[in-house]
């Protein structure tokens, strides 16, 4: 039987921090129920694999950015390019990422077809597809807060759309960068709740208004090609 | 191999940005600090441990997430106060946490735990890793932070505290307060244990049905 409060007392035992007599109750109990006994085993096998995958993951990002060579850490930050075409760091990242994201979202849609075969839904796979693979985290100033739509679910991002519809038409006090930000969050928001007029629509305007950004026009254009 | 290391390094970029430019615009909120500015130091902060790393002056295994957090805030504290750029990261605190050490408290506790012939010895057991893996992994935010900085990162409340930024709890935004942390940590165990639980009995390795606890305390 779970008690609420086990989890707490592993944790004390495993850090020595129980008095005498807790230490000794708890012993006691590990001898003699064997339920506890496996609902500790189960809690060290947890703990123990915490620590070990973090280890791992820490170990393999450390090593991998220790072995490439500086213009591959450039070019993967943006920090490269930004130098070649003159814009600024964040607005690179951005087009990088739509870049690398579109191509992976385009040869994923393509193998989702070939090997499924659906058409019925396969158009709220896309849309579905689309927005993950588009998501990013809108990162407001003035302490708006940021929006990470792939870490929600479908009902929860309908609810945040009018905040999100809010941000984006009064967004023309901001500066060009957080207006394109709030354009294409908003966008991918009506993709992941399969209004796609609605994200087609912002999309189509986002690329007449900002045409004179060709990187950016384009992309906008790529997304809605996907759509159609 | 090649190709293997920049998808690493690109993955945990992309993967960390989204909490580092969070944590810092929140904390800066009322200040100057734009996101450019935000963007840049999290460049600048890779482009340093990179070369640290290449240095020797830096271990791989280090806590990379609370580290660049840390230096992330650190930097935009430094850059408030004008007291200028900075080509290099500066000297942090030495990471005193040896993770050896609570593996090697857990293989002793393991070691000396009564047991019966029934007992299963889930630790030794391959399918019983594999299925914690699987549920670590789909261990979803603030839970996979907060528990990696309390095990691994051997960090105190208040400091995870500082390190984590603004989540959504049951529908609302809730701040992060060391006791937030504290009551936070627990609920995440709890649900973690359990579908660890659940994952080791529907493979038969072990023979007890976990309950599930909701969080008013009561069974589900």
């Amino acid at each position: 039987m779970e008690n609420k409060d086990n989890i707490e007392l592993f944790n004390l035992y495993l850090e020595d921090r129980l008095s005498e007599n807790d230490k000794r109750a708890f012993e006691d109990r590990l001898a003699a129920d064997k339920d506890f006994r496996t609902d500790f085993r189960v809690f060290l096998l947890t703990v123990d694999g915490i620590i070990k995958e973090s280890r791992q993951d820490n170990i393999e990002f450390g090593t991998a950015l220790g072995n490439i060579d500086e213009s591959a850490l450039l070019s993967i930050i943006g920090k490269e390019e930004n130098k070649s075409s003159g814009k600024k760091p964040v607005v690179a990242l951005l087009y990088r990422n739509i870049a690398w994201i579109s191509s992976i979202a385009a040869i994923i849609v393509i193998g989702i077809f070939s090997v499924i075969g659906v058409m019925q839904s396969g158009n709220d796979k896309i849309d579905n597809i689309l927005a993950y693979y588009n998501d990013f985290a809108a990162v407001g100033r003035g302490g708006a807060k940021s929006v990470s739509l792939s870490s929600l679910s479908e009902k929860e991002i309908a609810n945040i759309i009018p905040s999100l519809e809010k941000e984006y038409y009064a967004s023309g006090s901001q500066d060009e960068q957080q207006q394109k930000i709030a354009g294409l969050t908003l966008a991918m928001a009506y993709l992941r709740t399969h209004q796609r007029a609605k994200a087609k629509n912002i999309l189509n305007e986002l690329e007449h208004r900002y045409a004179d950004d060709e990187i950016f026009s384009e992309k906008c254009r790529e997304i809605l090609d996907f759509l159609r | 191999m090649e190709n293997t290391y920049e998808e690493i390094v690109r993955k945990w970029y992309l993967q960390l940005r989204p909490n580092f430019t969070t944590l810092l615009l929140e904390r800066y909120k009322n200040s100057n600090l734009t996101l450019a500015d935000v963007e840049n130091i999290y460049q600048d902060i890779f482009i340093a441990i990179h070369k640290n790393l290449k240095d020797n002056r830096i271990q791989p295994d280090t806590n990379w997430d609370s580290y660049i957090l840390r230096i992330g805030l650190n930097m935009a504290s430094k850059r408030q106060r004008k007291l200028g750029k900075h080509d290099s990261l500066e000297k942090r605190e030495e990471n005193n946490f040896n993770p050896d050490s609570k593996t090697k408290r857990i293989s002793d506790l393991l070691a000396s735990l009564p047991s019966d012939d029934d007992d299963p010895d889930i630790h030794s057991n391959a399918e019983a890793q594999a299925l914690l893996g699987d549920q670590l992994t789909h261990t979803p935010e603030p839970c996979a932070s907060i528990i990696r900085l309390t095990y691994y990162g051997d960090m105190s409340d208040k400091e995870i505290a500082q390190l984590i930024p603004e989540y959504r709890d049951n529908g609302k935004y809730a701040s992060v307060n060391a006791k937030a942390v504290r009551a936070r940590r627990w609920l995440c165990m709890r649900d973690l244990v359990y579908r660890v639980k659940l994952a080791l009995f529907n493979a038969g390795i072990i023979d007890v049905k976990p309950i599930k606890i909701k969080r008013n305390g009561k069974q589900g």
